[in-house]
């Protein structure tokens, strides 16, 4: 009986029937069940099966049950739209530790890293549209708050780092080339008597 | 007998008119129908009568009839020593930024009265005792006064000192050389006016901050002279007259008030250089290469309608002109441009990139058709 079967059981015992007795589990003082031909009553099978060894990794204790709710959808897309409001958020120390690192010259580094931490943040506002879209549930208009929140303080980084670069124009000196020359009001002239 | 004080150049006719003050105080213009300079709000002279050692200013005013222009007298100063020289700025003297940038990124505004006088006055000197052999020693008085109102500015005296001395003001600096008696050597003091940090202290300024510093000259000088150019960018270079026969160029840069005797990254941020007694002379810098020029009488320089050079004309005994190039030729290419390499390289990069343009649209076509 060679037969192909889909249970596996069953497939077990076709491969035992065929003689290889490869994958035969061998018991002491015990018969497996999955032995074909043997006639044995459903009695004598509950004993053989409660006398069989645990396999190994088995533990009596039951696992705990999984949360009911997590199954729920409402859940779910909530929570998944709580990963997508604070991506940016989960940015931030990443970004000040890499602000740090990088150092208050006006060298190519830290160039290349303000201009990278300005654009992340400029390219997710652009693209704002798009994300709100992903977002919804119950608690929508709370994450959209909050990734709006979480862009503009990367931007407020970024800004942070070019003020302590010396980039901002915040002094006076940035602007005197825009102060006129006042003009002249008395105009006077003269020299030696001769 | 003086020039119409003209506020910029004139339309190209180089015709200066020139204004006659008689004793009666009656002004007359020659030529009779030139146009006065307008747009300000008064006209003043001042007249330097070395006699009587004073200075007199007066204020333009038209008669009732509007034919006859008369002086009134404003103020008068008497100074009480002999007058060795005065230096004015010159009228049509541009200024290109209002204040001086300073290491911790703050403005230090310049006092820019375009009305200053510097006079230069000898006296004999009360303080020095004095030496056991030769003359007693004399004082050098250099005053800052105001033409319009008569206030003296600013002024200062150079104990132990004499002439020959030589001055220059231009913007909102003094430049001077003068003999120290007692050491034997002949200096360079520099004076820079400042209104203050705010710009309000800029545009309501009425006496300036002072700041003075002095440096010892190797050789002995005889006329010093500054560079002009248009529009005032820029950097200024004083030029000394040596006596030795050679015409040194100094940059400003060397005599600054604000030079520091310690250094600090701040001030090397604001471009100081720290302190040295000496003015480093140097015969590379000398602009009349080997020709010498001695018994020089004056200096005039022009400015030319490059930004970067400045005309200089010496006269005495020797006439002599050249180019000065403070901030060396920033806004002329080259003798030696190559103009053919670069015009074939552009037109060759805009062909290829058609060509290529080109090629590649014809290969993803074939691409699609395959």
């Amino acid at each position: 009986s060679s037969s192909r079967t889909s249970t596996g059981a069953e497939s077990a015992v076709s491969v035992l029937s065929a003689g290889h007795r490869r994958w035969a589990i061998r018991r002491q003082g015990c018969q497996s069940s999955l032995v074909a031909g043997a006639s044995s009553s459903s009695q004598q099978l509950s004993q053989q099966q409660q006398q069989l060894e645990k396999p190994p990794g088995f533990s009596e204790r039951e696992a705990p049950a999984k949360h009911p709710e997590s199954t729920d959808g409402a859940s779910l897309i909530n929570k998944r739209g709580w990963e997508v409001a604070l991506g940016p958020v989960r940015q931030l120390p990443m970004n000040i530790f890499i602000m740090w690192m990088a150092g208050n010259s006006l060298s190519i580094f830290p160039i290349m890293m303000v201009v990278m931490m300005f654009l992340s943040p400029v390219r997710a506002l652009f693209s704002i549209k798009s994300t709100f879209a992903m977002i919804e549930g119950e608690q929508a208009a709370l994450q959209k708050l909050a990734y709006l929140l979480g862009n503009v303080a990367a931007l407020a980084l970024a800004l942070y780092k070019c003020n302590s670069m010396g980039l901002l124009p915040t002094f006076e000196s940035d602007w005197l080339s825009f102060v006129e020359v006042p003009k002249r009001q008395e105009l006077s002239g003269g020299g030696m008597l001769l | 007998a003086l020039l119409v004080p003209q506020p910029s150049h004139d339309n190209g006719q180089y015709i200066r008119p020139l204004m006659l003050l008689s004793d009666t105080l009656q002004v007359t213009l020659y030529p009779a129908k030139t146009a006065l300079p307008h747009g300000f709000k008064s006209l003043n002279l001042y007249t330097i009568d070395r006699d009587n050692r004073l200075l007199q200013g007066y204020r333009l005013r038209l008669t009732e009839q509007q034919q006859q222009m008369s002086a009134i007298s404003t103020w008068r100063l008497a100074l009480h020593e002999p007058i060795l020289v005065t230096a004015a700025r010159r009228p049509t003297e541009q200024v290109h930024s209002v204040g001086r940038v300073l290491g911790n990124r703050h403005v230090l505004y310049k006092y820019l009265n375009p009305n200053l006088l510097a006079v230069a006055t000898l006296a004999k000197d009360m303080v020095t005792p004095a030496p056991q052999i030769g003359d007693a020693y004399t004082q050098i008085t250099i005053w800052l006064i105001d033409t319009v109102s008569g206030r003296v500015v600013a002024s200062a005296t150079h104990h132990h000192s004499s002439g020959p001395v030589s001055l220059v003001h231009s913007e909102h600096w003094l430049v001077y050389s003068l003999w120290n008696q007692k050491q034997r050597r002949f200096q360079l003091s520099v004076w820079e006016l400042f209104a203050g940090n705010g710009l309000r202290d800029c545009m309501n300024a009425t006496q300036p901050i002072v700041g003075k510093q002095s440096y010892i000259l190797p050789a002995p000088v005889q006329h010093l002279a500054v560079s002009q150019t248009e529009r005032g960018i820029t950097a200024k270079s004083v030029l000394l007259a040596l006596r030795s026969g050679g015409i040194m160029e100094l940059s400003k840069a060397f005599l600054d008030p604000r030079r520091p005797f310690d250094m600090t990254p701040e001030f090397q941020e604001e471009g100081l250089m720290p302190y040295h007694p000496e003015v480093p002379m140097s015969t590379q810098a000398i602009v009349n290469y080997n020709q010498s020029l001695h018994r020089v009488e004056g200096m005039v320089t022009v400015p030319t309608g490059l930004e970067s050079t400045s005309l200089l004309f010496v006269h005495g005994t020797d006439l002599f002109c050249t180019r000065v190039q403070p901030s060396k030729m920033f806004d002329v290419l080259k003798a030696d441009f190559d103009y053919a390499f670069i015009a074939a390289v552009t037109i060759g990069m805009i062909i290829g990139s058609f060509v290529t343009q080109r090629l590649a649209a014809r290969k993803a076509l074939f691409r699609l058709w395959s």
